[in-house]
């Protein structure tokens, strides 16, 4: 049996949107017939109007103070290095992707294959670039780029030990394992050199 | 996601813009929690306290709950490390022939009437009142169960009620 006290107790959860079916029906049930739990409802329900008119404070604004005090830990040159790196690849990616695009279009090469060649390329170099402007963002993109890399290096391995491609061609596709890499640093470290943690909030 | 926990991201991520509004965004909590836990004279310092706190422990968070909540339990602990501060400099002054005057803080406080209730119904009402928290997100900055913030809200509510109907029965007499 609940007495008066474990209704209040309802009735200020019931307030703040905290109670469920069942709670509220025998809260609605109650309060039918019990006139002191009536008055705390009424009460209850003015109390926090009553009391933010008499609070109210005006917060000062301290951004700039806190920022002034603040001093940001130093970001390592080696992790500036890295994001100008993977930028860098990023836009080489984007410029490739630019020539296989017009040179599909004009029918020099590739035809359809090259411009969808063309579309891949360019979604790696746009999202190389993002990563470097956000690393914080990049962890997927580099498991992407490592099964690239895996791929493509297994592929130039096979076909260079046959024979139908030369060695110094094949060089190219290493740069994906390097970007593989480079990434997987930036998205799993801050550029202070602490291990970055996920954010699911 | 929320704005907040937008522009929380974007900090981390060295975003300076970001961080600015992050803060600008945030300092009402914690200053409004900071003068009601503490008082409201040293809210400023205090609040810049949580906000060096939080920026120097910004890549630790672990995204278990939300970066408000987050910075919220920050501020909490800096209030429970003021309040151990004072009860040891009353220790020290204790032996002391002259008592220090009384605090002009504390007598604000001891009239308002928020400031009156039972320290943990006090924190509980904060939260969830007037910063506006969930009761889940309240015993997540707590560290306490849910039903535990429940009843701290409900009794607090009852003190103040109970504060207020003496308070207009003053008046009247």
């Amino acid at each position: 049996v609940v007495d008066c006290q474990g209704f209040q107790l309802l009735i200020s959860a019931r307030l703040d949107g905290e109670t469920n079916d069942l709670e509220d029906a025998a809260l609605s049930e109650h309060l039918a017939k019990c006139s002191a739990c009536r008055e705390f409802e009424g009460e209850a329900g003015s109390l926090v109007a009553r009391l933010t008119i008499k609070e109210a404070p005006l917060v000062p604004d301290q951004t700039a103070r806190i920022l002034q005090t603040y001093h940001r830990p130093r970001v390592s040159f080696r992790y500036d290095l890295l994001r100008v790196l993977v930028g860098t690849l990023g836009l080489i990616r984007i410029t490739a992707a630019i020539g296989l695009f017009s040179a599909g279009f004009s029918g020099v090469t590739g035809g359809h294959v090259g411009t969808e060649l063309a579309a891949a390329e360019m979604a790696i170099g746009v999202g190389l670039v993002f990563a470097s402007v956000r690393p914080a963002r990049s962890g997927a993109l580099a498991v992407v780029l490592a099964v690239l890399a895996v791929a493509t290096v297994f592929g130039a391995v096979m076909d260079a030990s046959a024979g139908r491609v030369g060695w110094v061609d094949e060089l190219a596709h290493f740069v994906d394992a390097l970007a593989a890499i480079s990434l997987w640093r930036l998205s799993t470290r801050t550029g202070s050199g602490h291990r970055r943690t996920p954010a699911t909030a | 996601m929320d704005e907040l926990t937008r522009l929380f991201l974007e900090a981390r991520d060295g975003d300076r813009l970001a961080l600015a509004q992050w803060i600008r965004k945030s300092q009402p909590d914690v200053w409004r929690l900071t003068s009601h836990l503490i008082d409201r004279h040293e809210a400023d310092d205090l609040t810049q306290e949580v906000f060096l706190r939080a920026l120097s422990s910004m890549h630790s968070f672990r995204g278990e709950s939300s970066p408000r909540t987050w910075l919220l339990s920050i501020t909490r602990n800096v209030c429970a490390d003021t309040v151990r501060r004072r009860q040891r400099a009353r220790l020290l002054t204790r032996s002391a022939p002259i008592e220090a005057p009384s605090n002009l803080d504390e007598t604000a406080a001891a009239n308002d009437l928020i400031g009156r209730l039972e320290p943990s119904r006090r924190e509980a009402f904060v939260l969830t009142q007037i910063i506006g928290l969930s009761y889940a997100e309240a015993a997540a900055v707590c560290r306490c169960p849910v039903g535990t913030i429940r009843s701290r809200v409900a009794r607090a509510r009852a003190d103040l009620i109970e504060a207020l109907r003496s308070e207009d029965l003053g008046k009247l007499g």
